[in-house]
């Protein structure tokens, strides 16, 4: 009886607190691009001088998840933000940043999303970190009856029980190879060696190759500040119109494919048991 | 600012409640896929098999077998409506294809021979080489939606086999009738699920062997073929070790074994480096745990209607039963090229045991 009387208490002590407690938070919208140096990495348009063949490239697909976001504030602390799920681009957990528009060559649908949006307490903030991946919470599940952003088709992995962290799918051209190159060339970030576990829920042990890398960017500014995702970084180290033997087409995280050896380098992630000599593809403009 | 603030908080409340409600709403259709209970529906089984498992979320009915069996045959469940389910799975192969490997709509190769549906209800891990892929409602997904390589061709094109199924008649019935908790929806999940159904239904059972060996019929089987069951379930030739039980396969689920029993094997076929190496993509269940132990490590298949679904081996590699048995006999054909691994252990055994492996 005491006890039930506390809780109402509680309770009505915390709905008075509410509107002070949202008085005390603001909106705020991380925006992304996708470039190949300097331009935006768009469907329909073609690019050259790509990789160590500076080779030709057209994009089929531009789509990744970030998670866990949080600002740095002005004492260096960090502070998450609190996702606003849409039922389109976001849950309360991840976003899917969808930079095709079915234009050219892509698969997808025409709508774009370059932006995380959230509220975080008021405040200044300089500086992000965020990661690329789905958490491994939900990353494991009925993808068919998921709700968005992880009922997308395109990103799910079946054969793998979990999300492509990143869809980047790209058409290539030119290079040493020259007539046998090879003409297609992929990006699909994930998670592997996942031990057994529950069907389609997160596995018991984390998976031993997570492959979520995380990005702290100094001297990020929220409101002026936009974070660019540099394809043509992402690839300087690879030949993109050879694809390692016995291998699937680009890299696809498969452990053993020669392809993602310098890809990992540059998303800063490890590979096979060799550390990364630090991520080279993002930063903010 | 203040009000602006508040203003989003609130329209994120709404937005949350909304999504909220969108979610309870598809919960209330559909269940997830997850833990297994024994079939209610009649399979039309002998008495002496055990029935299937199947998802709490997706309980077989007559109705929806039969969705899925007009599913299973349409070719709109493909890109370019060019292929169907069937496509790799014929039934009068044990729905297999014959091929070493299939080509997808786009021409591209998978890297595993097609695998006999044939009881498929009664194994708790479903392919050759994924210790994850437990439910034929989540295998569905790989020739549906996979894009490595690409099978059927349908990733981000759910919304067009909606709509080309919306358009076939035969479907306004069929899934109504299957799925009306769902009100009928065609959509990947149903589609998936329906499928899922069908391919429980196709039970191989009472074959001459089973009338022999549990119906009592003395007549059912020819002596040579008693000399064969014999052989078979020696301590010579020890085929009994991963071929046992009501599907003559290791791997295991049913009524009375609901614990699930699974195996996965190196029997030898490679050896490219000397330590048990197998050839990428095919590096056995390794590809998927990444242990080193797991380099090699396959599924046993069914036996059942084995001698209508060759070529033989997860890549198609061995062209008939003859030189299948020829590779057993040989204690594994890459046994004697360098030191294999200890996880081909059970058939450098036999090697030792078999003279005629030497």
């Amino acid at each position: 009886m005491h006890f039930a009387r506390a809780g109402v208490f509680w309770l009505a002590a915390a709905c008075t607190v509410a509107p002070a407690m949202a008085a005390a938070t603001q909106p705020v919208e991380i925006r992304f691009d996708a470039r190949i140096g300097g331009e935006p990495a768009r469907c329909g348009r073609t690019y050259a001088g790509i990789g160590t063949a500076k080779a030709g490239l057209s994009f089929q697909d531009i789509r990744l998840y970030v998670s866990a976001v949080r600002l740095i504030d002005a004492r260096g602390r960090e502070v998450a933000v609190t996702l606003i799920p849409d039922d389109q681009w976001q849950n309360d957990q991840v976003t899917l940043l969808d930079f095709e528009d079915r234009t050219g060559n892509c698969n997808g649908n025409a709508a774009m999303n370059v932006a995380v949006r959230g509220t975080v307490p008021a405040g200044q903030y300089r500086g992000l970190v965020f990661e690329i991946g789905v958490p491994r919470a939900i990353n494991h599940q009925d993808p068919t009856l998921a709700d968005a952003p992880l009922n997308v088709t395109g990103m799910t992995w079946p054969w793998r029980i979990g999300y492509k962290f990143t869809g980047i799918d790209m058409e290539t051209s030119g290079g040493a190879a020259g007539p046998t190159a090879v003409s297609g060339f992929s990006i699909h970030l994930g998670s592997t060696a996942c031990g057994d576990g529950p069907p389609m829920a997160a596995p018991k042990l984390a998976c031993a190759n997570p492959n979520r890398p995380t990005y702290r960017l100094a001297g990020f500014d929220p409101a002026k500040s936009v974070v660019v995702l540099d394809i043509a970084e992402l690839l300087a180290g690879t030949d993109i119109t050879v694809n390692a033997p016995k291998s699937a087409s680009g890299c696809m995280s498969f452990p053993g494919d020669g392809d993602c050896a310098a890809i990992f380098d540059r998303l800063g992630l490890a590979w096979e048991g060799k550390a990364s000599a630090g991520q080279r593809w993002v930063r903010a403009d | 600012m203040r009000r602006a603030s508040t203003l989003a908080l609130m329209l994120s409340a709404l937005i949350l409640a909304f999504s909220m409600a969108r979610a309870q709403q598809r919960l209330a259709g559909l269940l997830p896929i997850d833990a297994l209970v024994a079939s209610s529906h009649d399979f039309g089984l002998p008495g002496w098999a055990p029935r299937p498992l199947e998802p709490v979320g997706n309980r077989t009915t007559a109705a929806k077998i039969e969705l899925g069996r007009h599913l299973f045959y349409d070719t709109r469940l493909s890109g370019d409506g060019s292929m169907s389910c069937a496509s790799c799975h014929r039934q009068a192969r044990a729905f297999t294809d014959g091929r070493p490997t299939s080509a997808g709509v786009t021409g591209q190769m998978t890297p595993r021979n097609a695998m006999s549906l044939a009881n498929v209800a009664y194994f708790p891990v479903l392919t050759w080489g994924n210790p994850l892929m437990k439910h034929l409602e989540q295998q569905a997904l790989v020739p549906l939606i996979g894009q490595e390589p690409v099978e059927l061709g349908l990733a981000g094109r759910e919304s067009e086999l909606v709509d080309r199924l919306r358009a076939e008649p035969v479907y306004a019935r069929l899934f109504p009738q299957a799925f009306p908790e769902a009100g009928g929806e065609i959509s990947l999940a149903t589609v998936v699920r329906a499928l899922a159904a069908f391919q429980r239904s196709l039970i191989s059972l009472r074959s001459p062997y089973d009338r022999y060996r549990y119906e009592g019929d003395a007549d059912a089987l020819s002596e040579s073929a008693i000399r064969g069951e014999a052989l078979f379930f020696s301590e010579r030739l020890e085929c009994h070790h991963c071929h046992n039980g009501i599907n003559f396969a290791d791997t295991v689920l049913h009524e009375r074994n609901k614990a699930g029993e699974v195996a996965f094997h190196n029997t030898g076929l490679y050896n490219i480096d000397g330590k048990g190496g197998y050839p990428a993509p095919n590096i056995g269940i390794a590809e998927i745990t990444g242990r080193p132990t797991d380099m090699g490590r396959f599924r046993a298949p069914s036996l059942r209607n084995v001698a209508v679904t060759a070529p033989y081996m997860h890549d198609g590699s061995i062209p008939t039963l003859d030189q299948v048995i020829d590779h057993y006999a040989a204690g594994g054909v890459a046994s004697r090229r360098g030191r294999m691994p200890a996880s081909a252990a059970p058939i450098r055994s036999k090697a030792r045991s078999c003279p005629a492996s030497r």
